[in-house]
């Protein structure tokens, strides 16, 4: 994480962030795993019922729980920060002088003034450049890649009998 | 630290969390669960206590109960944010929209549809309903709740040089 709060920080020219923070989660796998081999088990100073005697588990534990803190964690902060649209609208009144805002200036003033109309039209251009829907004809089609994304969401949104505004 | 009794304690934690994915599955299909993410906690909890009830009968120590703790609180992090997309991303339930319309939508449909003046009306109330916001007589003001989220976000979007994003 110190490495992507330094390029961000850094750079502001980089576009595609959650593709560059998966580039430097694959570029500390490497890193990982030469520290794993180069290091004994014990650290030098761990005591020996706090060691695992069989290489696979014990590298591949710490794998798993690197990788889970940085997918469930890491990059969903980052999801959070970029993309939330409850986060947005707290931050909004958080940001509002008086600390206070109608409803209606909640909705011209969502995303820092752009106003809740370009909320549907970010996610219009997300499902485009993702390839889960085009434009043909004025129109806005579902693509097949868009068409299995659907269904999959539908099944798995009917087993949890999620059908209510959220 | 001995084979078995590690791979005993991952098994459990595994197991109980398996034992937390099929009880969300059945409590929500069963009941009408109005606070989703109270619940999901619930269930992972009831999972943390029953792999530590599992440990202690089966004798094993307290270092190999937490390894299969840190596998269901990686498995945790990971299903949130999972669990949220499905149910909550504005960006899934307009494909979904999108699926149910095959010929596709003109802007002025997809306008109707996704009235986002609807939807930011059902967040708003769904955010009041968490105690992030106060509805008062000026409009909607953070709760220390709500001051603590956004002002932890905002200084993360400073450090990473994130836009207004939402």
């Amino acid at each position: 994480m110190a490495g992507v709060t330094l390029l961000f920080a850094l750079g502001r020219g980089v576009t595609r962030r959650a593709a560059t923070m998966c580039g430097v989660f694959v570029l500390s796998l490497p890193v990982y795993l030469g520290a794993y081999v180069l290091t004994p088990a014990d650290l030098g100073i761990l005591p020996a019922f706090l060691t695992e005697p069989r290489p696979w588990l014990d590298c591949g534990f710490g794998l798993s729980v690197h990788a889970a803190a940085f997918f469930g964690g890491w990059l969903q902060v980052y999801k959070l920060a970029e993309r939330g649209f409850s986060l947005r609208i707290l931050i909004d009144i958080a940001e509002a002088p008086g600390l206070v805002l109608t409803g209606e200036r909640v909705a011209t003033g969502y995303g820092g003034g752009r106003g809740i109309a370009w909320m549907r039209e970010k996610r219009i251009d997300g499902l485009v450049t993702t390839g889960l829907a085009a434009w043909q004809d004025g129109r806005l089609r579902i693509t097949p890649k868009g068409g299995r994304a659907a269904r999959l969401f539908v099944g798995l949104r009917a087993a949890l009998r999620i059908d209510t505004r959220q | 630290m001995s084979g078995d009794p590690l791979t005993a304690a991952l098994s459990s934690g595994v197991a109980w969390v398996a034992g937390a994915l099929g009880a969300h599955v059945v409590v929500f299909r069963m009941v009408r669960v109005t606070r989703r993410a109270r619940t999901l906690v619930a269930l992972f909890g009831a999972a943390a206590l029953g792999h530590v009830a599992t440990m202690w009968l089966a004798g094993l120590n307290a270092w190999r109960t937490a390894y299969g703790l840190a596998a269901i609180v990686s498995a945790f992090i990971c299903y949130m944010p999972f669990y949220y997309t499905v149910s909550a991303s504005q960006s899934v339930q307009m494909l979904l929209a999108l699926a149910r319309a095959p010929a596709g939508l003109p802007p002025d449909e997809l306008r109707r549809i996704y009235a986002v003046d609807d939807v930011l009306a059902g967040r708003l109330d769904t955010l009041v309903g968490a105690g992030y916001p106060r509805r008062g007589d000026e409009g909607y003001a953070l709760t220390a709740k709500g001051r603590l989220v956004a002002g932890s976000f905002r200084a993360i979007k400073t450090l990473w040089n994130l836009g207004p994003g939402g």
